[in-house]
């Protein structure tokens, strides 16, 4: 036997072995991908994220701008209310301020669980929880 | 077009066949012969050679995997050219290298005669290669069946070519276990 002879015995080797190194992928890249793709869709979330809890916090300054003044700066409040309120109003506007409860708060941070748990549900789709 | 449509053609007698092998899978057979040739006009008539082969087996044969089956006959038609027009100039290539580590697996006896018939060492290489780990497998097939060079192999498989090397040694040592337990020995 030479090496020619051995050379040419590898035809003999399955067909199934040969097409496998040509359609081999290391996990690396698998992993890799994975990780990319995870990254790509978190960044989607905080983005989205961030527009929506913009645009509540635009609505809040819009709807409630008394209550939030008053909140920050009560004395500043009830100057303002002294000078352009008469006491009538002025009793019914803090009547409202007291009963009153911040609904935007409470979605935003059901609006973060929910984030919270879709990337958490992504990380498990790609089984990267494993990985790393 | 798919496979089996191509195989069709074949069957058929239809000579659009040749055009649509040489349009899917000229590039990669002449990768193939590009590695054991070096030699842009040889290559072409290795491609020629290879499309009039095929012409002339299918049919009756119906390949499995045409791929594997047009890579097979490419590298044999190859292999054929280089020794016959080639091996006295020894210019250098993946296959002189491929050649010389093989030459490594022949375990030396020349006291020992021995007939060899070449289905059987065909049908050893490749039980000896099933047996192999499968990234073994590959790296190996990589090397000795495609003749690619070992950053290619470490590039496919995501290797290091340091561990390509070593792997190749070690599986080199296995195979010259494997040849000199079967009786096979260096003429």
């Amino acid at each position: 036997m030479n090496k020619e002879e051995l050379y040419k015995s590898m035809d003999g080797i399955d067909d199934e072995i040969l097409q496998k190194y040509y359609e081999y992928k290391p996990a690396s890249k698998i992993i890799n991908f994975r990780k990319a793709a995870v990254i790509a869709a978190s960044i989607c979330l905080i983005v989205v994220a961030g527009s929506v809890i913009r645009m509540a916090g635009n609505m809040t300054v819009e709807d409630g701008a008394t209550e939030a003044i008053e909140e920050a700066m009560p004395e500043t409040a009830a100057e303002t209310y002294t000078l352009e309120s008469s006491p009538d109003e002025k009793g019914d506007d803090m009547d409202e301020f007291v009963e009153s409860e911040p609904p935007e708060e409470s979605f935003t941070t059901k609006f973060m669980e929910l984030i919270e748990s879709l990337i958490d549900k992504i990380k498990t789709l790609l089984g990267l929880e494993n990985d790393n | 077009m798919r496979d089996e449509e191509i195989i069709e053609l074949y069957f058929k007698r239809d000579e659009r066949a040749i055009e649509e092998t040489d349009n899917k899978y000229g590039d990669y057979c002449a990768s193939i012969a590009d590695k054991i040739l070096k030699n842009e006009l040889d290559v072409e008539e290795c491609l020629d050679d290879t499309y009039l082969r095929v012409w002339n087996v299918i049919p009756p044969t119906r390949p499995e995997i045409f791929r594997i089956f047009i890579g097979k006959i490419t590298r044999n038609l190859a292999f054929d050219r280089y020794e016959k027009f080639h091996a006295k100039k020894r210019g250098g290539g993946n296959i002189e290298e491929v050649l010389d580590e093989l030459q490594e697996c022949i375990p030396a006896n020349h006291n020992v005669e021995q007939s060899i018939l070449a289905n059987e060492l065909s049908s050893i290489i490749n039980d000896f290669v099933k047996n192999l780990p499968e990234k073994e497998a590959l790296i190996f097939v990589g090397r000795y069946f495609y003749t690619e060079d070992i950053s290619a192999i470490g590039k496919r498989l995501g290797m290091t070519n340091n561990n390509v090397s070593v792997t190749l040694n070690r599986i080199r040592a296995k195979l010259q276990k494997r040849l000199l337990k079967e009786g096979y020995l260096a003429s």
